[in-house]
């Protein structure tokens, strides 16, 4: 009953992120809420198992991103990010809603690895070497992935030469 | 990270538009369902592999009985082709009744380790397989019974290798085609003591004569002998008719088939030792007559007897007896004779054009008078003689008073060949020749397919944890230089 108790409680703290990552990758309500739920009962197999290895995050969230490119889902239609502005009013200028909806129409045609590095990378904030334990690759397979997401990102938007120049997080040494 | 970067900005906006997913209540319940599911699902697949690789496949079709009415024996195909690799056996999927059996090299005859499998020829050109553990041929290790239902066997053609001759005694075994069943017949305690074969089927098909071969022991100081059984195959029972001592056992072509033939009534059986032609009663197992033969003549073969039982042929070949090389041994010419199986004296009898061959053996006459015979040659139009232990057999059908028709005519690889007495009789040639098809499989072939899938099974289940126990033993990559 503990172990039933503990995965609620992760559940309860984490869908919200995780329906977002979601969201992003599939870049539809659905299919990403699909995405969550397919996640989190693949989760409950195996919990008792994941939450006594202290970091059940690193596994669920490869969970997420394995289910995403494994090969059942590519035969699904429809995984387009919208390249819509949201229904919902945000509180940015005109020149900040072109760039968003640049960078969605743009990122609704990258492949799905090169987009799921980009989540890693720029909205889960982790290091290259943490995305290549989540997508079961290399470092520099991260490397050349997100070197050429962007630049596919900057070819279909010229105008966003600046895109991921950001710093972004480097390797975690201990 | 900073959120200055237009696609962090981005990212985040984008993700802020999802609500939680709304997930079911009993989400902890589905999920251990699915471990069950699958944990179960893993062990049934588990236990239906090693059943697949572990049980011993059913001998026969399901409910294998006999049919009640006998089928028709089927016609002898035009040509032959070499077997699949992957022919199913005779227990495999029995056939029914065969026209032919045939023994060879090549993949599919040869097999792996020198071995030779005896393919069996069924209706429509279906070939299925009589495996053996070493170089057994068609017509000496392997006989067709004249309906082509059965097969009979010798001891190494069956199952196992003169090891077991020794433990278990001699036997000969006979294959059922239509039930796929294999029977054992033990012969009695010193009869071949080096081995056993079959020399022929008897006319009805009830029984067998078989021959016990002894080597001379140095030893036991004993003589070679061949001893000559009639088994019977409903009853088992066997019945001793013959034995002759033979002292020119060291001379015997190992190749040259068997040489006995039942008279068309069954009550006789001419059979030929060494140079000793004898012809005894079958159901008393007194010797009626036994004239010896010279080193060029021979019993003509499972078809020497003449329709009504009055003569016996004699095949005679003028040409090099001994040592010959292959061009020589195919320049031999063979011609019939006849003698009174009573007496022994020679009688006349329809005459037929010299055949040119190694050998030949008559296997019976059809109804027009034709005498099909067996040839071996060394060579063939495709090959030129090598070696003088080369066997290619040509199937003809010589007509009285001259004349020849070509009944068959087997690729280079095919080696011995045997044919139904009943397609002899009836005519039953060039019918259909099909290349055999790719299905259907021979059962080893599931089970090593079920073993390779079992060991793919444990390498998935065990690779992971030890790829994940690597990596978490690993060391930490060192910073960059």
């Amino acid at each position: 009953l503990d172990t039933q108790e503990s995965f609620h409680d992760y559940v309860r703290a984490r869908t919200a992120r995780l329906s977002r990552v979601a969201y992003l990758l599939t870049g539809d309500h659905h299919l990403a809420e699909d995405l969550v739920q397919q996640t989190l009962l693949r989760v409950a197999e195996r919990w008792k198992r994941i939450s006594g290895s202290g970091d059940p995050d690193a596994y669920v969230r490869r969970v997420l991103y394995t289910q995403h490119v494994s090969w059942w889902r590519r035969a699904r239609p429809g995984l387009e990010l919208r390249a819509q502005p949201p229904d919902r009013p945000v509180p940015d200028p005109a020149a900040d809603i072109l760039t968003s909806l640049m960078i969605r129409r743009a990122l609704s045609r990258l492949g799905k690895r090169q987009r799921s590095v980009l989540i890693l990378r720029y909205f889960e904030d982790l290091t290259e070497a943490q995305t290549a334990e989540v997508l079961n690759c290399s470092v520099g397979t991260v490397k050349s992935q997100a070197r050429d997401g962007l630049a596919r990102l900057r070819q279909l938007a010229p105008e966003l030469a600046e895109l991921g120049s950001g710093p972004v997080t480097t390797e975690v040494t201990s | 990270m900073t959120g200055t970067d237009p696609l962090v900005r981005v990212l985040r906006q984008v993700g802020d538009e999802m609500p939680p997913a709304r997930l079911p209540a009993d989400l902890w319940r589905r999920g251990r369902h699915r471990r069950r599911r699958k944990q179960i699902a893993a062990l049934a697949a588990v236990v239906a592999l090693l059943a697949l690789a572990l049980v011993p496949w059913p001998h026969g079709p399901v409910g294998g009985d006999r049919p009640a009415r006998p089928q028709p024996v089927p016609v002898v195909p035009s040509t032959l082709h070499q077997p699949r690799y992957w022919q199913p056996t005779v227990q495999d999927s029995p056939p029914g009744a065969a026209s032919m059996l045939f023994s060879g090299g090549g993949a599919g005859l040869g097999g792996i380790y020198y071995r030779s499998n005896v393919a069996v020829v069924a209706a429509g050109g279906a070939y299925r397989m009589l495996l053996g553990e070493s170089n057994r041929q068609a017509g000496s290790d392997a006989l067709l019974s004249p309906d082509g239902s059965r097969v009979a066997l010798s001891f190494s053609a069956a199952h196992g290798s003169p090891l077991d001759a020794v433990i278990s005694g001699a036997a000969v075994w006979v294959a059922d085609l239509t039930t796929g069943q294999v029977r054992r017949y033990p012969l009695p305690g010193g009869f071949g003591r080096d081995g056993a074969a079959p020399m022929g089927w008897s006319p009805d098909g009830r029984s067998i004569a078989v021959s016990g071969i002894t080597i001379p022991s140095p030893y036991a100081g004993d003589l070679a002998s061949v001893d000559v059984a009639l088994v019977d195959v409903a009853s088992g029972t066997v019945r001793r008719v013959l034995q002759v001592d033979d002292n020119s056992m060291a001379d015997y072509d190992e190749g040259e088939p068997s040489s006995a033939a039942f008279s068309p009534d069954g009550r006789r059986l001419a059979v030929q030792v060494g140079d000793l032609l004898s012809i005894v009663d079958t159901t008393t197992g007194v010797p009626q007559y036994a004239p010896s033969l010279s080193f060029r003549q021979r019993l003509a073969g499972p078809g020497a007897w003449s329709a009504d039982g009055e003569l016996l042929a004699i095949a005679a070949f003028t040409g090099c007896a001994s040592p010959c090389d292959a061009a020589a041994l195919d320049a031999r010419r063979w011609t019939l004779s006849y003698l009174d199986p009573g007496s022994g004296e020679v009688r006349p009898g329809p005459s037929f054009d010299p055949v040119t061959a190694m050998t030949i053996q008559v296997l019976g006459r059809q109804a027009g008078g034709d005498a099909v015979v067996l040839t071996y040659r060394c060579s063939s139009a495709d090959a030129p003689a090598y070696e003088s232990d080369e066997y290619r057999p040509r199937l003809l059908a010589l007509h009285p008073g001259g004349g020849q028709r070509s009944l068959l005519v087997p690729p280079d690889y095919v080696r011995r060949i045997d044919i139904a007495r009943d397609a002899v009789t009836h005519d039953r040639f060039g019918g259909p020749a099909p290349v055999p098809p790719v299905l259907p499989l021979a059962h080893w072939v599931y089970r090593v397919a079920a073993v390779l899938l079992l060991g793919c099974a444990v390498l998935l289940v065990l690779i992971p944890p030890l790829v994940r126990r690597i990596r978490r033993t690993a060391p930490p990559p060192g910073p960059a230089a």
